[in-house]
């Protein structure tokens, strides 16, 4: 046997190996080939992958979190290697062997007192609420407080959640989104609306951990991703490792690498590809008839909007009906092709220093479009609306992280009167709430838009968003 | 305080000791003998816990024991043929190196599993899961131990191709 052997007398040689029934010869060829040729490592590092993912089955099979089974099994081993080791009983030292009686003990008396919480609150803020598998509603999370399975509501716009499982893994979720979380073993996340980052240890190959949304299922060994979720789609945006994310419409799935992210909806006409960062565009010009958050604003067509303005300003004595043609026809006339607007909706928020009610517009940012919208130095958003009376808007957005961040949300805040027409650049938006945030969006893929004011009386509406990558 | 100890040193193990055991089966392929080194291999990081720092990730310190009891293993064992010192070296340090490969087709392999024809999944269960072994297999089906080894040689290699197959379309 010579190094001269094809690619497929390797591999065959490599399986015998990897079974016990290659010769001493046939082990020396193959060590003599392996200590000089990388290729033939790859190749035996790729089948030995496949052989020792099917013997560690078992291993991966049994839950981290089910742990009297992982410690039964772990004491089996224990106890199987203690009699091989009896053969040998020489090599062991008798302190090696109190310190692995010592480490059963440890490891049954431990283990067999946790109890059954699966996750605990690292960081709240904003208005958050838990409602307990068992029903039972708590409103004042406080970091440190372990959990049981349950769902995690971040009721507005300024919220924040950041839970850690017992392996390590992290989720967060923010603003206006709405989880349940079950770890029973396999970790499981139904993602019902809004948005969630995770950083996740790696998980059992046979029981990884799953991320549901109306639309998606998301398969994950260990990774750090973000997904934005509602009931018409869901959009994962991949930072480190890999998600296989499968469209619940028909089954069809996709892997999606880091750097990458796709979109799943209903609609089963298009291929769900994964596509690269790479490819993202800087420029967005919102539809608001499609992209407002339900609750979150009310979209109303410019004729309607301008009926609404003219009857205020007449019950308000500001115009006569004399005085509409004049006032108003050149709007009414072009109110027919023009784009509606979005009337800011009251929202009850926990008390902090926006007060406890606020009114707010907020948008999804290219839910359906597959590919993502990445802030720029130079990008500038320009937002156009009204207000009543002079206020204090504040503009932000939710941006989904890099493999440096994870999700964030960035704000500015602008005095208006009347109609306005902001132009902002994006070095003004700065962070406002969320893990990872680190002070500036530049770089990061733009998810959701929002617009809320604290001044009961603005009646704030927006009329356009858009974002370009620099002032023309 | 020695009962947080305890329980950091039970939490990490539990964790990671699929991911440390692959990694003996690189160089060590025999699921008995992993398991030995793998038992090794926890008495001594249980013993030098006391010296591990809990700001480090754990899996590249746990790492350094595992190479050891590897080496020690090759050195005495007597019983099979294994890889040279110098082969098993070089596997793991490249295990690393292609670690983001290797996990991008472990979720592949999945898939590839469950298109495995039903008879190519009993021989997997037997041997793999059931852990039955090659010569009792081969009673129980009627065929010979030379055909079952070709069996799971086939299996894999269709395995192999299919990750391929799949990673190559992902692309």
């Amino acid at each position: 046997m010579t190094a001269q052997l094809t690619d497929a007398r390797w591999r065959d040689l490599i399986q015998r190996h990897l079974d016990g029934i290659a010769s001493h010869q046939e082990v020396k060829t193959l060590s003599s080939q392996l200590e000089s040729c990388s290729e033939t490592r790859l190749l035996y590092l790729r089948m030995q992958h496949i052989h020792a993912s099917l013997l560690t089955d078992d291993f991966d099979e049994q839950p981290i979190g089910s742990t009297e089974q992982r410690v039964l099994e772990l004491i089996s081993h224990l106890e199987q290697t203690k009699l091989t080791l009896q053969t040998r009983r020489q090599l062991l030292t008798v302190t090696s062997i109190a310190a692995a009686i010592f480490l059963m003990v440890s490891i049954w008396f431990i283990l067999s007192n946790r109890s059954a919480d699966i996750i605990e609150v690292t960081k709240i803020q904003g208005s958050v609420r838990w409602t307990g598998d068992g029903g039972n509603v708590i409103e004042d999370l406080r970091a440190g407080q372990r959990l049981t399975g349950g769902t995690l509501e971040t009721t507005s716009v300024d919220s924040l959640a950041l839970l850690t499982f017992h392996d390590g893994t992290t989720v967060s979720t923010a603003g206006n989104s709405a989880v349940t979380v079950a770890g029973n073993g396999q970790k499981k996340l139904h993602l019902r609306s809004g948005v969630l980052s995770a950083d996740v240890q790696r998980q059992p190959k046979k029981q990884p951990m799953l991320v549901l949304t109306p639309t998606a299922r998301l398969e994950v060994i260990g990774t750090r991703f973000d997904i934005v979720a509602n009931a018409d789609g869901a959009k994962l945006s991949v930072r480190e490792g890999l998600v296989r994310a499968v469209r619940t419409s028909d089954g069809q799935s996709v892997s999606v690498p880091a750097g990458h992210s796709t979109i799943a909806t209903t609609d089963v006409e298009n291929e769900l590809r994964s596509r690269s960062h790479n490819e993202a565009i800087h420029a967005w010009t919102a539809n608001l008839v499609q992209d407002h958050k339900p609750g979150e604003g009310e979209y109303v067509s410019a004729m309607l909007a301008l009926r609404l303005r003219i009857r205020d300003a007449l019950t308000n004595g500001k115009l006569t009906r004399q005085q509409i043609p004049s006032v108003y026809g050149p709007q009414l006339a072009a109110a027919t092709e023009a784009d509606g607007e979005l009337k800011a909706q009251p929202k009850q928020i926990k008390q902090g220093k926006f007060g406890n009610l606020i009114h707010i517009a907020s948008l999804y940012v290219n839910r359906n479009q597959p590919k993502s919208i990445v802030l720029t130095e130079k990008s500038i958003f320009r937002v156009q609306g009204t207000v009543a009376v002079k206020s204090e808007i504040h503009i932000g957005i939710g941006a989904f992280g890099t493999t440096r961040a994870g999700a964030g949300r960035f704000l500015t805040s602008h005095t208006v009167v009347g109609d306005f027409d902001l132009k902002i650049p994006v070095a003004q938006l700065q962070a406002f709430r969320g893990r990872g945030s680190n002070g500036s969006p530049v770089g990061m893929e733009l998810f959701s838009w929002f617009c809320f004011t604290s001044n009961p009386k603005s009646e704030l509406s927006i009329s356009a968003v858009t974002l370009t990558p620099a002032l023309d | 305080m020695e009962a947080e100890r305890h329980e950091e040193f039970t939490r990490l193990l539990i964790q990671h000791e699929p991911e440390l055991l692959r990694c003996i089966l690189v160089a060590v392929p025999n699921r008995t003998d992993a398991r030995d080194i793998m038992q090794e291999c926890s008495v001594s990081l249980w013993s030098k816990f006391s010296g591990y720092d809990s700001d480090r990730n754990f899996v590249p310190w746990a790492l350094g024991f595992v190479r050891i009891e590897i080496r020690r293993f090759l050195r005495k064992s007597t019983h099979r043929t294994q890889l040279t010192e110098r082969a098993a070296s070089l596997l793991l340090e490249e295990q690393r190196t292609f670690a983001a490969d290797l996990d991008a087709r472990q979720l592949h392999l999945q898939t590839c599993i469950d298109q495995l024809s039903e008879r190519q999944k009993q021989v997997v269960d037997g041997y793999y899961r059931m852990e039955t072994s090659v010569d009792e297999l081969a009673q129980r089906t009627g065929q010979t131990v030379d055909a079952i080894y070709k069996s799971l040689q086939r299996i894999r290699h269709a395995l192999h191709d299919c990750v391929d197959s799949r990673m190559r379309t992902a692309k």
